[in-house]
């Protein structure tokens, strides 16, 4: 038994827990180990004693409010109705997939083999995990994690998408955020944010929503369009019950989100297509996340679909660093998982099924392209924690960690393989044969 | 906490729950100071530390008609403390109170060893406030609640392995850097 053996359980054990006999003989003749369990003791209960003070005026004042404030009492039954609304809903879901796979594999024997190859599968949901890993909180008492970490999943999500079905949940799940953080923000009087959320609302689901259902093959649309007009109708009762507990001046600046919802619900009954979307005016992230998720999900080929995924790196890593700058590091970390799959499955292994499909090459530059943007995207979280202030280090570090096996990949893709390089070149670094002019590759020429 | 505790919490988490204010003033007694102390330690201020712990209470109040299982009530308390505190820490307005000026900070005439005393507990103070969040929640509530790895890991929704890597790295730091004053206070 030496110190070594011995330091970790001091540190993991309170120092009134009985250890081991030979943890004990150990101790008995090791003045360091002993001394280090003297210390950690002291420590921990210089730390129980900070906290300490009179707290009777806090406790009444606290009793007194508890007193005059009577529980919500309809809120089980309300809880309940959610429940089979849930029950109802997911099952619906879980019916639309089930055609939407029968369908796609019906097409799949009748249509001619597509030159393209098809999309990496979707891997954001596989942690997703049952009911249990709900928090255990009540909603209302629940921070929110910041609003970029939310819309971050199932915008990962929709670079990945490939049916129309999975694409509208995504950007349904994306309006529903935006739409409830711009409420909150109504709600608690805070005006600032509201305008830029209202128009990245808007795109969500008067562009976003109305396009993905346009262009559905009908059965598909029969079914679909129905639960999606009803979630917009419930949305825009959501709104209209928010106005009402509003001053004026706030109401007027949720305003749009109805109409938004009012619009889009005129526009799917009637399958009208969508009007054109303007450019992001903007460099507010959300609305740079909200045009991104668009954009994929009107990507429909692997290139695209890794196009806009390395784009999404760059988003995502920009606010990756500014949420730990704020000392947001827990919301920073979340981020890891999501910049991960990004790199992996939206950026690398579509490219990977470009490549393997493409034996001419045509699309060899833009490949490189993306991978270099990717990695060049990546490596925005490296760059920053070199500069760091401490607070922002932790969050960071734990987005690194997570995203470090996308990362590698991208950077390994954004560099090529070892040993090869332009294939006009030997190993040695010589020119050997160019396609360019006078033996030389193009933009090497002496003018 | 051993068996006749904690089925008498639970049983008083029922009657909470149905709106039993009696009920709910044994939790509140049972847990205001560990609450309280936990999110001293997060934020440094005893009034903003009492106002959340308010908060959090009051919060519970109004929720305990929603929650599921009376067994996951600490945890659940502990996870409103945990969102009453980030929340307050993404508000615009938050901020830390200026120090008092010296002359307005009370009588400095203190005995020698009081002032050991008090300068050990800033320099606690100091270096727990200067550990890691991650670590600083961790270890607080492994002090301050007395809880199993198991159950810090639910409060903070992370696996028991990392609760028990946070609590042991914030304890390795501050033995580092508090054992030179400990020393000296031994001498």
């Amino acid at each position: 038994m030496t110190c070594h053996d011995v330091e970790p359980w001091l540190l993991a054990t309170r120092s009134d827990t009985d250890l081991p006999v030979d943890f004990l003989q150990h101790l008995s003749r090791c003045e360091a180990c002993s001394r280090l369990r003297e210390r950690l003791a002291e420590i921990d209960d210089g730390v129980r004693a900070l906290g300490d003070t009179d707290d009777r005026p806090a406790l009444e004042r606290l009793e007194a409010v508890l007193n005059e404030v009577e529980q919500p009492r309809d809120l089980q039954s309300r809880l309940l109705s959610r429940w089979a609304y849930r029950i109802v809903a997911g099952t619906a879901c879980i019916a639309l997939v089930m055609l939407g796979w029968g369908l796609g594999y019906q097409t799949s024997k009748s249509s001619p083999p597509k030159t393209e190859p098809a999309p990496a599968p979707n891997e954001l949901n596989r942690g997703a995990g049952p009911d249990t890993q709900r928090p255990i909180a009540p909603p209302d008492s629940a921070a929110p994690a910041a609003l970029i970490v939310r819309l971050a999943a199932p915008a990962g999500k929709l670079a990945q998408e490939t049916t129309a079905v999975g694409r509208v949940s995504g950007l349904g799940t994306m309006a529903d955020e935006v739409r409830t953080e711009a409420l909150r923000e109504a709600s608690a009087g805070r005006t600032a944010e509201l305008p830029r959320l209202a128009e990245s609302h808007d795109r969500l689901v008067r562009y976003g929503l109305v396009a993905q259902t346009h262009g559905m093959p009908e059965l598909d649309r029969a079914r679909v369009v129905q639960s999606l007009l009803g979630d917009l109708a419930r949305a825009e009762k959501e709104v209209a019950v928010a106005m009402d507990r509003c001053p004026p001046a706030v109401a007027e600046l949720i305003t749009p989100l109805g109409q938004s919802l009012r619009d889009a619900g005129d526009a799917i009954r009637t399958n009208r297509p969508p009007s054109p979307l303007e450019p992001a005016t903007t460099d507010y992230p959300v609305y740079s996340l909200t045009a991104l998720a668009i954009r994929a999900s009107d990507a429909n080929s692997p290139l695209r679909q890794a196009d806009v995924s390395a784009d999404m790196t760059a988003a995502l890593a920009r606010g990756t660093v500014l949420l730990s700058l704020g000392g947001l590091g827990e919301d920073a970390a979340k981020l890891g998982p999501v910049l991960d799959n990004l790199l992996l499955r939206g950026v690398a292994d579509n490219l990977d099924r470009v490549t393997a499909a493409d034996r001419e090459g045509k699309h060899a530059v833009e490949v490189s392209e993306i991978r270099s943007r990717a990695a060049e995207a990546a490596g925005v979280l490296e760059r920053n924690l070199a500069k760091a202030p401490p607070v922002a280090r932790p969050g960071l570090e734990k987005a690194m960690e997570a995203s470090k096996h996308g990362r590698e990949r991208a950077a390994e893709g954004g560099k090529g393989k070892s040993g090869k390089g332009p294939p006009w070149k030997r190993a040695d670094g010589t020119v050997k044969e160019s396609p360019g002019k006078g033996g030389l590759p193009p933009g090497f020429q002496k003018k | 906490m051993d068996r006749v505790h904690q089925d008498e919490e639970q049983d008083w988490v029922r009657r909470a729950a149905a709106g039993d204010r009696a009920a709910f003033a044994a939790l509140v007694a049972r847990y205001w100071r560990p609450v309280r102390a936990w999110l001293y330690g997060l934020c440094g201020e005893f009034h903003t530390a009492e106002d959340l712990a308010q908060d959090v209470f009051f919060r519970a109040w109004m929720g305990l008609p929603k929650l599921a299982s009376a067994e996951v009530f600490r945890v659940w308390l502990f996870r409103i403390a945990r969102n009453e505190y980030l929340a307050r820490q993404r508000s615009p307005r938050v901020g830390k109170l200026a120090e008092l000026p010296p002359e307005i900070a009370g009588p400095r005439a203190e005995p020698l060893t009081g002032l050991l005393e008090k300068e050990g507990a800033t320099a606690l103070d100091e270096a727990v406030s200067r550990l890691p969040i991650l670590f600083q929640e961790a270890y607080l509530l492994w002090t301050n609640a007395d809880w199993p790895y198991s159950e810090i890991a639910r409060v903070l929704e992370t696996t028991e392995e990392t609760a028990r890597w946070r609590v042991c790295e914030a304890r390795r730091r501050l033995v580092g850097e508090l054992g030179p004053l400990l020393e000296r206070t031994v001498r």
